[in-house]
């Protein structure tokens, strides 16, 4: 185990999983940076968040493909060299990018399977920064893991962790279908043990990152380390929650949502998404299809509210779901029954 | 220089206004106040002056990420810019937008646009209505090398052909794409590929505002004129890093410092100037000093302005809901 | 240079929050040049040098190597030798670092909820049951939802049912239209269908060869202006019936159809624009309280409302801009305030006038309004009281209303629509919160001949009056 920020722990899946697997590349905009420029250095960037730093050197400048400002053609590029065998992992620097290139997603990578009758394998991951609370503005600030939740075909990740970065980076470079791969920016820097050598994460498992009794607590991504900050405040008083982390949206574990409603009959879920056709109100309908008879209280939903990302950083932090919004929806969802 | 004294001081204040602005903003932005990205212009300011000069209030333009000088230019306040960079309640966009997307609609600035290569079909939308309402107006997209790569790009000089739009395609090349250098990223080159699509290329050096000026209103003639899309090519640098904050690893150490001293867009400008003796040097200094004024005063009522509230992001998602 | 000059930890790109200061350049008690190194700060990301932007003598450092701080946190203070010390410790002590977090507001109370923006100001009318468009629609013609009935699945409003109420063309006779559509380009089936159904034709698009009107562009017209709905699809066959049946129309009274026609019209040919404008009445219900309380208490009841039109009154005889008439030829001005009080009457409504309201004290308002508004009620209102009238108050405050915007009544330039009293908390003078009541203004202004700012001059000297109250009572 070393202790390590989930930019490293990301950086350390690709240099690992490039070594194992020489049909594994990497291509997107400024992945190693530099090229053309009158420094001379080929590894100028290494990602616009840092995470791909190093490849180039290390793997050479045909297996880590620096591109134009393309994101169609990123995309696009990536799914043909699956088709051919490679497995391609693509960055698009931020996830709101997904609008430049929806069509390659969409209608090409999530339905060749599909489409030609099951003959084709797909194996890109499509990895992506996401997020509020860099006040990064309305574009480059989205969580569109919602939009891509719901298109079948794709596979949905959102680490909340350093070492759930690196087994599910690793599970998607060796998985064989498409996988849509979305790091939270404000968790790059954050730290925390990860296991050395290989490490996997299988997808539709979620994380129980605490046990209790009360309530039952459902987060993601960053909404995790929030939903942590809110039972930190509300075990001292012995209240004690299930927090589950879902760590793929889709595939969605929902026997662990629903065992531990079927414990706690109190359910609330967090979701750094727009309220509307959220993750948030899908485990709502979830409940409430499949675990009516257990719940003792409306589901809570937190989100964020029904707006565009603001800039400015009072209303980015309005913006936000935080802790002290969770704590006061586990309070709101156990004064009723 | 046909341009009469009155025209050269209204293109060389705002150029000055833009430098300073821009100068000042790498200054204050590590200080921590100024939240998200910036993306800084100073190098490029004979470009945006020297298009926008040749534009009328009928006209459209849209801008990029790198936006300060383009909105500038087109006459946006730099008061209400300042308080939107500082993410003020009464900034331009009321805080909501910020550095990456001000856009003041009632001057004919259609925004400055995050997305790469987003602003060219939109352009060329504007550019529709200009041919519809029939009053010689024309709409102008800026886009950097970098940009020129995105596929809208291509398909909205593809439209602009086919509907023979009064569009104007300013590309700029400031040699970098993000942290990428130009000459990878560019397969062929800029005025070929335009040419391509048999849209007429005017090239100009873009430190110089003379050759911009000029350029532009040849070619933004062509197009008022009702025979189609045109486009301006012009090279400059910019002189900070692709975003504030940006260690330029992919940059040379001297490199922007022999731009400063050799090639500077104001200082080439104040030497014609004064050579022709239009002006003098002291009364170019007045306006350098007037100006700097103007963005003392905006950064210290910007830093000193009303922090927008809740009701601030609830509203505008919609017109009626 | 100012005296002192702070040195704080830099925002170096979007992801930066906070950095380790891994080495300093200078020392305390060293000059330093501008330009000079400062000191190396770290990121999980990047190393990078501070360079000083001023030279100067290096007073304090406040972080030392090794030690993490946020971003705008006080790193070091440069100041020249002759700042004394105490001076350097007061500066350092008090100073405000830059609060460049990224973490969420901790504010509970003002973080917004979940639900979509913009329903705030359909919530008054929420307890009437109707589609989103029903209620903006209602809101548009300026109906009240309350007294429409809902002809969607459990009395629910529908966008029909508002536009009926709002009043759409009435139906030809089929003589009238065989005449006015027998030079119309259209189908023969197209023009049966529209005489029969008493369909003007005159200026319905047509989508068929150069631009003939065809059956479905005609039938497209008639059922938007309410004159022809299309047979229902046969319903499948089911043990309940899916929602409310017809229980009966309604057919319009006079009265309603001349408000239809009214408002219709106004929304259509007055170009209205709004500006609101809070009005504190904290002042106003201390005052009526003790006018209330008083030994000599006038001998009728003097409601906000009173004092409203009074103020209204007041106000247009100060900004007689908005007290006028636009018509075709001009801008015509009065000598005096006839203000019109909107009031509800079964069926309907009526805005009778009420004369000369500038030269009237808050008690012969009162009283005047008291038997007009009873009048009204009972439809024994003279053919004079209702015409005439210079500017309408209208006030839906008695039902909760929080704000709402009017249509004006041509020819007079505007109306006021009130609001009913709302608490909020604002600061209090002295320091610390307080509750204060305050009552929404919303001014509908014809621009034509009114611009915003004339508005909104006339809602503050209307403010001012209202919330220092007792100038009403000469």
């Amino acid at each position: 185990m070393a202790v390590m920020t989930m930019r490293d722990a990301l950086n350390d899946a690709l240099h690992r999983e490039m070594e194992r697997d020489e049909r594994v590349i990497v291509l997107g905009e400024d992945v190693s940076g530099g090229a053309g420029g009158t420094s001379g250095s080929r590894d100028a960037a290494g990602g616009i968040f840092g995470v791909t730093k190093g490849l180039l050197p290390r793997f050479g400048d045909k297996r880590v493909i620096d591109t134009a400002i393309s994101e169609s053609c990123i995309v696009g590029m990536a799914n043909g060299a699956a088709l051919a065998g490679l497995r391609p992992v693509a960055e698009l620097m931020f996830a709101d990018f997904v609008g430049v290139s929806f069509d390659q997603i969409f209608n090409q990578m999530a339905k060749f399977r599909y489409m030609f009758g099951g003959k084709a394998k797909t194996p890109v991951v499509l990895r992506m920064s996401m997020g509020a609370g860099m006040n990064a503005a309305a574009q480059h600030s989205q969580v569109i893991y919602p939009m891509l939740t719901m298109v079948p075909g794709l596979k949905v990740v959102t680490p909340s962790n350093p070492a759930d970065a690196k087994g599910l980076l690793t599970q998607a470079i060796r998985d064989d279908d498409p996988v849509m791969f979305l790091e939270h920016k404000a968790l790059y820097a954050r730290k925390g043990e990860v296991p050395d050598g290989d490490h996997l994460v299988p997808f539709g498992e979620a994380a129980l990152v605490r046990e209790g009794q009360d309530a039952t607590v459902v987060a993601i991504a960053r909404m995790v380390p929030f939903a942590e900050k809110a039972l930190d405040k509300l075990e001292a008083e012995g209240i004690t929650c299930d927090l589950i982390d879902l760590r793929t949206t889709s595939p969605l574990d929902e026997e662990t949502i629903l065992e531990s409603l079927s414990l706690t009959g109190r359910l609330v879920v967090v979701d750094e998404a727009n309220p509307m056709c959220s993750m948030a109100s899908e485990i709502a309908g979830l409940a409430a299809r499949k675990g009516f008879a257990h719940l003792r209280a409306p589901v809570q939903c937190v989100t964020a509210p029904h707006t565009p990302v603001p800039f400015a950083r009072e209303l980015e932090r309005l913006y936000v779901p935080g802790p002290d919004r969770i704590e006061a929806a586990i309070r709101d969802v156990l004064k009723e029954g | 220089m046909q341009q009469s004294p009155a025209q050269i001081r209204h293109a060389y204040t705002r150029m000055r206004l833009i430098r300073e602005f821009e100068e000042r903003l790498h200054v204050e932005n590590p200080k921590g106040e100024i939240a998200g990205f910036t993306h800084l212009y100073a190098g490029q300011e004979a470009i945006a002056v020297g298009i926008c000069e040749n534009l009328d209030e009928r006209d459209y333009i849209i801008s990029t990420h790198r936006g300060h000088g383009h909105c500038l230019a087109r006459g946006c306040d730099p008061r209400d810019m300042m308080h939107e960079i500082y993410g003020r309640a009464d900034g331009l966009c009321k805080g909501r937008g910020g550095s990456m997307h001000i856009a003041d609609l009632s001057k004919g600035m259609l925004g400055a646009n995050g997305i790469v290569g987003g602003g060219q079909p939109i352009a060329l939308g504007a550019a529709i209505a200009c041919a519809l309402r029939g009053d010689g107006s024309v709409s102008v997209s800026f886009t950097g090398d970098g940009a020129s790569n995105q596929g809208t790009v291509f398909e909205a000089m593809n439209m602009a052909v086919v509907l023979k739009a009064p569009k104007v395609f300013v590309f700029e090349d400031n040699g970098y794409s993000e942290h990428t250098g130009a000459s990878y990223g560019i397969g062929g080159d800029l005025k070929t590929r335009t040419e391509g699509f048999g849209i007429p290329v005017w090239e100009a050096d873009g430190f110089d505002y003379f050759a911009v000026y000029e350029a532009a209103r040849d070619a933004i003639a062509e197009a008022r004129a009702g025979r189609g899309p045109v486009a301006v090519l012009a090279t400059a640098t910019r002189y900070f890093g692709h975003f504030e904050g940006d260690p330029q690893n992919y940059r040379a150490k001297d490199e922007v410092k022999r731009f400063r001293e050799e090639k500077d867009c104001l200082m080439q400008m104040r030497r014609r100037v004064v050579e022709a003796g239009i002006f003098s040097e002291s009364d170019l200094d007045a306006i350098d000093a007037a100006v700097i004024e103007q963005i003392d005063a905006a950064v210290a009522s910007a830093r000193e302005g009303p922090r927008p509230g809740p009701e601030i992001m609830l509203q505008d998602v919609y017109l009626d809901y | 240079m100012a005296r002192i000059h702070p040195i704080t930890l830099p925002k170096w790109g979007l992801e930066m929050s906070e950095g380790t200061v891994s080495a300093w350049h200078v020392a305390e008690g060293d000059i330093a040049e501008r330009g000079s190194d400062l000191v190396d700060i770290e990121t999980d990301k990047i190393v990078n040098t501070v360079e000083l932007d001023v030279s100067g003598r290096i007073r304090r450092i406040l972080v030392a190597s090794g030690e993490i701080a946020p971003v705008g946190a006080l790193m070091a203070v440069l100041a020249d030798d002759s700042v004394p010390e105490a001076e350097v410790d007061a500066f350092i002590a008090g100073f405000t670092p830059v609060d460049a977090g990224f973490e969420p507001g901790s504010d509970t109370a003002s973080a917004p909820t979940a639900a979509p923006a913009g329903t705030a100001p359909v919530e008054a009318a929420e307890a009437v049951s109707a589609t989103p468009l029903a209620r903006r629609l209602a809101r548009d013609h300026g109906l009240d939802l309350s007294e429409l009935t809902g002809s969607g699945s459990r009395g629910r409003i529908t966008r029909d049912d508002v536009l009926a109420a709002a009043g759409r063309p009435a139906a030809l006779s089929p003589a009238e239209a065989a005449a006015r559509n027998a030079q119309v380009h259209a189908s023969p089936i197209a023009r049966k269908f529209a005489n029969s159904a008493g369909l003007d034709l005159t200026g319905v698009p047509g989508t068929g060869r150069k631009g003939r009107v065809s059956l479905g562009d005609a039938q497209a017209a008639a059922e938007r202006d309410g004159l022809w709905r299309p047979a229902p699809k046969a319903p499948r066959p089911s043990a309940t019936a899916p929602g409310a049946a017809v229980t009966g129309v309604q057919p319009f009274t006079s009265m309603r159809k001349a408000i239809a026609r009214s408002v219709s019209a106004s929304k259509r040919d007055v170009p209205h624009f709004y500006t609101a404008m809070p009005i504190r009445i904290d002042a106003l219900n201390a005052l009526r309280a003790d006018l209330k309380a008083a030994p000599a208490a006038p001998g009728v009841k003097i409601t906000v409302n009173d004092f409203f039109l009074r103020a209204c009154a007041v106000a247009l005889e100060r900004c007689p801009d908005l007290n006028v008439h636009v018509t075709e030829d001009g801008v015509r001005r009065f000598d005096q305030v006839d203000l019109c009080l909107a009031v509800s009457v079964d069926g309907g409504l009526l805005a009778p006038v009420l004369r000369d309201a500038g030269r009237k004290s808050v008690t012969a308002i009162a009283r005047e309004t008291a038997d007009l508004v009873a009048a009204a009620r009972a439809r024994t209102l003279a053919a004079e009281a209702l015409e005439g009238g210079t500017f309408t108050l209208s006030n839906l405050g008695m039902y909760g209303v929080a704000s709402f915007d009017a249509i004006i009544t041509p020819p007079q330039g505007a109306i006021l629509a009130l609001g009913g009293p709302q608490e909020r908390a604002a600061r209090a003078p002295g320091g610390g919160i307080c509750f204060e009541t305050v009552v929404m203004a919303t001014l509908s202004a014809d621009h034509r001949a009114i611009d915003g700012a004339m508005a909104a001059e006339f809602l503050a000297v209307l403010r001012d009056l209202v919330e220092t109250p007792i100038a009403l009572l000469n």
